[in-house]
């Protein structure tokens, strides 16, 4: 039918653009993957699956991943926790309290990590002079946690809100009626509360955690992945492999299993919520 | 009385570290050592330059760009996915829903090898495409949610005083669409001004840097001047702060959309 | 003004595999008729084919005799009334009624002056400049009317349109209906569920189940010879009562008999059943009783100022010549 026809003509634009720009590329990506590349050297050359034989012996890879895995975990169960907090807090907070807390959120990530980077300075910081002696950006294994700082600053306010939509979606009959049972507020919390939260608590872990395992931003402007790759997530060694040697190939490799890893969690949370419903 | 202690403690933690930039940013370069400064001064913001200055603008046109064309692109399909029948309206939101989950790292790589291919690698608008990326599902989600809610006998009314489809989305849909038009352009243009991998990939030139770039590679040639990094943090961040203090409602209804009918 | 001709009209959706059967009508010129019909019957579904915002399955539609399947629903110059009336919230009343012409490419002046003419016809004038929310419900839908009048259509089309208003506004809007029916001699087509309304309105009502025509016919006809018990049983107020044929001394079957045509007697009497009251309920003009009679129960329509009270006895008698005798299929028995 005519009426069809210009039904899919007004989404075509959409479609041309959603397919040129995001699938094409990741199906480009796949491909590319497949060879070994190297831009400056003008190098192509099939290799089939070479790379990913070498992507699983690669150490390199292998602590970026857990890298990955670890700040995710940690950043998104801190979000959730305080999120929760703000979220109740929200509820009967006025319009400037929501401006407020929704600050973080619409500042640059870049900024906010520059911005956190003189915090943690070593000599001259806020946070040094309250508690010196902690090397926040210099040591490994504190560097990742002042990363997951910055993400918590940054993202907890997104969290917050699904959480306040998840509140504000539950009828005030059904808390009214706990009370009347004879429920302290606390009791009503974790008994009533929390349990209809829980579709809003999946879908905010859902994107946050896709959010985090992509996580590239804030740890380029803080750490660009050091010190020692320590807080080197897989964004961070694909751009790397990509732009700093110029290896598209293995580059690509890289970026595919970054794709393959963010699809997987996100058909398990999918699975999850799917159950829940 | 717990209630307030809570609030001033989350205050506190969001806009502490803001408010000790933009201290930062009017603290004498030479004090930087001390405590506290003995005198503020705005010599950090006249050090930011003619740079800097482009930078914002370049983040402008994207932005602006940006949201022009996911908006352009957006709203017919969003009107077609939410009111008239055609195969795969259900497949192109929950394809857009994923796409908008693709790590930006998986594309990046393919997208630098044709925007260098086709000329635009280090140009502004080769960058708005990659940048729709995001914007467009987003745009979609919304607007799609939006023309939902519409009544369904509005289109057929249209249709039998003898619209076509693209004539009821022109003069009766898109009049309608303004709140949704206006959520979408907001959100979309706080995503544009904040990405930072794209920008930081595609873009070579120093003048052509966006605000995050150009932020991010911020340097001076002995020792971080921070001084001129909080100046340029907080200009970067005051017109998403006017943006959100005034439009706060229509930010967080946009975010929300949909969380709570899921 | 044009004939509505429905040949064989079939449609399936995905999930309705059977929302219209092999239907087919003629709609004369100038014809009020309605079709009738509980929710899921397939009315609707035939007044979007009619409309063209739909096409059959199989089956054709024609318009003043000329095929239209496969024409959009301007080209087929029909209009069409709303339930919730469909007003464009952004244009006040003006644009509402001049938006149709517009697209038709009408010239300006020509447009202002169906406007103003229409407009005065159905006492909307002063509100020409005021949005949809501002009006009333009747106001509104004066101007939805005002919308499809404004074209001059070949066809009028109604999809439930005054079920949003309240009783009295709908009896009002009724009778300007009818009224308006009268003076344009044009062919409705009037799609509702209220079977009072059809009968008032209508000079033929078509009625339809789970997408079959049962009865095609005038009002009287329909009410006193229907086709088949369903089409007995959606008509009138109260229920026609269905019995069993021997209650009724009709051996076989299942008869019907209407409440008016039921006698309420306090005595015995030839051809009179014993039975007790059961329920009495005073409606304001009139009193329904129920009435047990053996196991069957009976509703007869008597004087406001009956009096028994439950548990009395009384008799009641059919009216001769008012029995409805129904075959094993539900149909009405040719006797």
């Amino acid at each position: 039918m005519n009426a069809r026809r210009q039904a899919a003509a007004l989404a075509a634009p959409a479609v041309a653009v959603l397919g040129g720009v995001a699938v094409a590329p990741v199906l480009a990506a796949v491909w590319l993957s497949l060879h070994r590349s190297i831009l400056i050297f003008h190098e192509q050359r099939w290799v089939g699956l070479a790379n990913f034989r070498f992507l699983l012996g690669d150490a390199r890879f292998g602590s970026a991943l857990s890298t990955t895995a670890y700040f995710t975990a940690v950043a998104v169960s801190a979000e959730l926790a305080l999120g929760l907090l703000v979220a109740v807090l929200l509820q009967r907070g006025g319009g400037l309290f929501r401006a407020a807390v929704l600050l973080p959120w619409a500042v640059p990530t870049a900024v906010s990590a520059r911005m956190w980077a003189w915090l943690f300075n070593p000599d001259y910081g806020l946070l040094h002079r309250i508690a010196p002696g902690i090397d926040w950006l210099g040591s490994p294994r504190m560097a990742l946690h002042a990363a997951i700082l910055v993400d918590v600053w940054k993202t907890t306010p997104f969290v917050a809100l699904l959480l306040l939509a998840g509140l504000q979606a539950i009828p005030e009959e059904v808390l009214k009626a706990a009370r009347v049972d004879g429920a302290r507020p606390a009791r009503v919390f974790f008994s009533v509360t929390l349990p209809l939260l829980r579709p809003a608590i999946l879908l905010a872990l859902l994107f946050r955690s896709l959010d985090a395992f992509r996580v590239f931003d804030a740890i380029y402007v803080l750490t660009e992945g050091g010190p020692a790759n320590a807080t080197e997530t897989l964004s961070i060694y694909a751009y790397k492999t990509l732009m700093r040697s110029g290896d598209f190939g293995y580059g690509s490799t890289l970026s595919v299993a970054t794709f393959a890893c963010v699809l997987a969690l996100g058909l398990v949370w999918l699975r999850v919520l799917g159950r829940r419903r | 009385m717990k209630r307030a202690l809570a609030v001033a403690a989350v205050l506190s933690f969001f806009l502490g570290p803001l408010a000790w930039q933009a201290l930062t940013s009017i603290w004498p370069e030479a004090e930087l050592t001390r405590p506290l400064p003995r005198s503020l001064t705005l010599s950090s913001y006249a050090g930011l330059g003619g740079t800097f200055a482009r930078a914002v603008l370049s983040s402008l046109v994207v932005a602006a760009g940006t949201t022009a064309v996911s908006l352009a692109v957006g709203a017919s399909a969003a009107f077609a996915i939410a009111k008239l029948d055609f195969p795969g309206r259900r497949l192109l939101l929950g394809g857009a829903l994923a796409i908008s989950m693709f790590p930006p790292i998986a594309t990046v790589g393919p997208l630098y090898l044709v925007l260098r291919a086709v000329g635009l690698r280090d140009s502004l608008a080769g960058l708005v495409l990659p940048y729709t990326t995001f914007a467009l599902p987003l745009t979609l989600w919304l607007l799609t949610s939006f023309f939902q809610e519409l009544p369904d006998e509005l289109y057929r009314a249209a249709r039998v005083d003898g619209c076509t489809p693209w004539q009821a989305f022109l003069h009766v849909f898109l009049p309608l669409s303004w709140p949704a038009l206006a959520t979408s352009a907001i959100l979309v243009f706080i995503f544009s001004w904040n990405e930072l991998l794209y920008a930081l990939t595609f873009l070579s030139t120093p003048t052509k840097r966006t605000v995050p770039v150009a932020i991010a590679l911020f340097a001076g040639e002995h020792v971080e001047p921070w001084g001129q990094i909080a100046a340029a943090s907080v200009v970067a961040t005051l017109p998403l702060a006017i943006l959100t203090l005034l439009f706060q409602r229509r930010i967080v209804s946009g975010l929300t959309a949909g969380a709570v009918k899921e | 003004m044009a004939s509505v001709s429905l040949e064989r009209l079939r449609k399936s959706h995905p999930g309705a595999p059977d929302a219209l059967r092999e239907l087919s009508l003629e709609i004369e010129d100038g014809e009020f008729v309605s079709l009738v019909g509980p929710s899921g019957c397939g009315k609707s579904t035939t007044l979007n084919l009619i409309a063209g915002l739909d096409e059959p399955t199989s089956g054709m539609v024609r318009i003043g005799g000329a095929p239209v399947n496969g024409l959009s629903p301007a080209e087929r110059d029909v209009a069409m009334v709303f339930q919730s009336y469909a007003l464009y919230p952004h244009k006040d009343v003006r644009g509402n009624l001049a938006f149709p012409l517009q697209l038709a490419r009408l010239p300006r002046a020509e447009i202002d002056r169906r406007v103003a003419e229409t407009a005065g016809l159905l006492g909307i004038a002063p509100l020409l400049t005021r949005k949809p929310r501002e009006l009333s419900g009747g106001q509104r839908q004066r101007v939805a009317l005002g919308r499809a009048l404004v074209r001059k259509p070949r066809v009028f089309l109604f999809d439930e349109p005054l079920s949003n208003l309240d009783a009295g506004l709908r009896a009002q809007l009724r009778g300007e209906l009818k009224r308006l029916h009268a003076a344009l001699r044009a062919t409705f087509v009037y799609v509702t569920h209220d079977q009072a309304e059809a009968m008032t309105l209508s000079d033929r009502i078509a009625v339809l189940r789970t997408g079959e025509l049962q009865q095609v016919g005038a009002p009287r006809e329909i009410y006193d010879r229907p086709a088949n018990r369903f089409v007995a049983e959606f008509f009138g107020t109260p229920r026609i009562n269905v019995v069993p044929g021997r209650v009724l001394g009709v051996p076989g079957g299942e008869v019907g008999i209407r409440p008016e045509h039921l006698e309420i007697l306090a005595a015995p009497a030839a051809g009179a059943l014993e039975g007790t009251v059961e329920l009495a309920e005073l409606t304001g003009a009139e009193t329904w009783v129920t009435v047990t009679v053996g196991a069957e129960q009976l509703v007869a329509r008597a004087a406001a100022e009956f009096a028994a009270r439950p548990g009395e006895r009384i008799w009641v008698r059919p009216l001769p010549g008012r029995i409805l005798r129904f075959d094993a299929s539900g149909d009405l028995r040719r006797t």
